[in-house]
């Protein structure tokens, strides 16, 4: 049987980042140490609280085989497989013109439908 | 049901009502600190210990044979330990954390074993009822007030005085305690404190919409560890906390024992704390206390009904090595333990978290390990897992200990390994999701 190729570049389909997101992407690596190679996206929690969706600095020495990339001019993001399964068809935005600067994830859902809370044990709705 | 992993084998033959002379309940929460001392003490003194937990699906075995209860419910879990207890009776009930001290006290009532009244457990783990107690048995208490969270906060704050402190009602170690001078700072750190109850999952409404306000009390701060015995009080040691505690945040670091207090010092301690217990209603078992001083006085911050928390109590020693563990289970048998402390200085660091983010890596804990009187180095966030500070953290980094012919020599030690380490932690941004 002839192996499967997995691809482990992001595609727009999956993952695409705003012109400001990229900027930023870009201004955190520039001043990050030399060790970090690129940003990591990633997602934790669940149940009635939804998912959270991170990113830390990242060396990338782990995960490298199933790791999936996106690049641009001056950054590169990692996800892995299971993030990127939550993040499908997502949009990274930087927003600076609040109160306070954030990476704002839109369509977060597209991939696992919902709202990001359940009603299965009265955590959310009714 | 099977018994916890601790448990020891009992001579052939023996009876009914001697097997139970030795069999104590400990009530704990899944993944509690304290579990494993406990444990680790019976299997010493050859005590069966039962676990009562809520961790039915635990892969640890002490938690997984255990019995199984739900802490969430204390009539059910009543129910269960009342039923295992007439299968095979115990001799004691310990609750080994806050969470389940007063579940303990009530199943100790229930069997008719040596207990605190239950009213009193509450008082112990609700501060803001403590404070009320307090000041009605003219134990000295700071001016307090409290704030729900469910009404407009201007109506309830034009009273308080700065600078205050601002506290979660149910929450324990330092977590959502922080310092106001004024108006503005107030505002904010309701605020941050309504943000952080609303995601700890305290199950009464009440605990997670109180906020307690005090008074400032400036002072040397201390910890005390005392066992009660029909109502008599003796203090097991007092730990110094050297470092100052001023806000706006009261990071637990350095305990250090023995107290390098005055005699009559000591004394009026042992005289507040007494008060205290007898305020609330405690009359047996473990009491850990948290006082400060200055020149008014001694002032009471907490009295909790149950042993210190974290792994500092590895620091006692009694008599011929006893541990603090040990000491508390033999207590609760009613065998007569042995109180005098070890010589020497002892002293822990609960290594403070420097910063939010994602821990890389902690360097120089070899390095740390190899200072002079250092026992023991434990670094408990794993590398890649997040870092989060106070006033909204919930554990330490970790712990160092130290051990020396003086007090004074640990905590040098101690402030020479912390130097040693260098915590490397890669910033978070947490993303909004729309």
């Amino acid at each position: 049987m002839a192996a499967i190729e997995y691809s482990t570049r992001i595609g727009d389909s999956e993952m695409r980042l705003t012109p400001a997101a990229q900027a930023q992407f870009a201004e955190l690596l520039a001043s990050a140490d030399n060790e970090v190679t690129g940003l990591r996206v990633f997602v934790s929690g669940g149940g009635c609280s939804g998912m959270t969706y991170e990113m830390t600095y990242t060396d990338n020495t782990e995960n490298n085989d199933y790791d999936s990339v996106l690049e641009g001019p001056g950054f590169r993001i990692y996800v892995d497989p299971v993030a990127l399964n939550y993040l499908q068809g997502c949009e990274i935005d930087f927003r600076g013109d609040g109160p306070t600067e954030s990476f704002v994830f839109n369509n977060v859902f597209k991939a696992v439908g919902g709202s990001g809370t359940c009603g299965g044990c009265g955590g959310g709705g009714f | 049901m099977a018994v916890a992993a601790a448990a020891v084998s009992r001579p052939i033959g023996e009876s009914f009502q001697n097997a139970a002379r030795r069999r104590v309940l400990l009530i704990a929460p899944h993944g509690s600190y304290r579990t494993a001392p406990f444990l680790a003490a019976a299997k010493i003194r050859g005590i069966e210990v039962l676990i009562a937990s809520e961790a039915k699906h635990s892969l640890v075995s002490a938690y997984a044979q255990g019995l199984h209860i739900d802490l969430d419910d204390p009539q059910a879990s009543l129910q269960t330990i009342l039923r295992e207890a007439q299968r095979q009776p115990f001799a004691a009930v310990l609750g080994c954390d806050d969470a389940s001290t007063e579940l303990a006290a009530l199943a100790a009532s229930k069997l008719g074993l040596p207990h605190n009244p239950t009213t009193a457990v509450r008082l112990a783990r609700r501060k803001d009822l403590a404070r009320e107690r307090l000041a009605q048995a003219g134990v000295p208490v700071p001016h307090h007030w409290r704030l729900d969270l469910t009404r407009a906060l201007a109506a309830q704050i034009e009273d308080i005085r700065f600078p205050c402190v601002l506290k979660p009602v149910a929450l324990a170690a330092s977590r959502g305690v922080i310092r106001a001078d004024n108006l503005n700072e107030l505002t904010h750190a309701a605020a941050r404190i309504q943000v952080l109850l609303a995601r700890t999952g305290l199950r009464k409404a009440q605990e997670r919409e109180t906020i307690l306000v005090e008074e400032f009390i400036p002072g040397f701060e201390v910890a005390v560890e005392g066992l009660l015995t029909h109502d008599e009080l003796e203090i097991l040691t007092i730990f110094d906390k050297p470092d100052p505690l001023n806000g706006p945040y009261f990071e637990e670091t350095y305990y250090i024992t023995p107290s390098r207090l005055d005699l009559p010092t000591q004394h009026a301690m042992h005289e507040t704390i007494s008060a205290a217990c007898a305020a609330y209603g405690l009359r047996e078992g473990p009491i850990h206390a948290e006082c400060r001083i200055n020149e008014r006085g001694v002032w009471i911050l907490e009295v909790a009904a149950r042993t210190i928390g974290g792994l500092c109590g590895r620091l006692l020693r009694f008599g011929t090595g006893c541990s603090l563990e040990e000491l508390v289970l033999m207590h609760s048998l009613g065998e007569p333990p042995e109180l005098q402390c070890e010589a020497g200085g002892a002293g822990v660091l609960m290594i403070p978290i420097p910063q939010a983010g994602i821990l890389r890596r902690v360097e120089g804990v070899l390095a740390a390990q190899k200072v002079p009187y250092i026992d023991e180095v434990v670094i408990h966030v794993r590398e890649g897992y997040e870092l989060v500070p106070l006033p909204e953290a919930a554990s330490y980094l970790g712990f160092i200990f130290a051990r020396a012919p003086s007090a004074a020599q640990a905590e040098a030690a101690l402030r020479a390994a912390h130097a040693c380490l260098h915590v490397v932690v890669m910033p978070l941004w947490k993303g909004v999701s729309l």
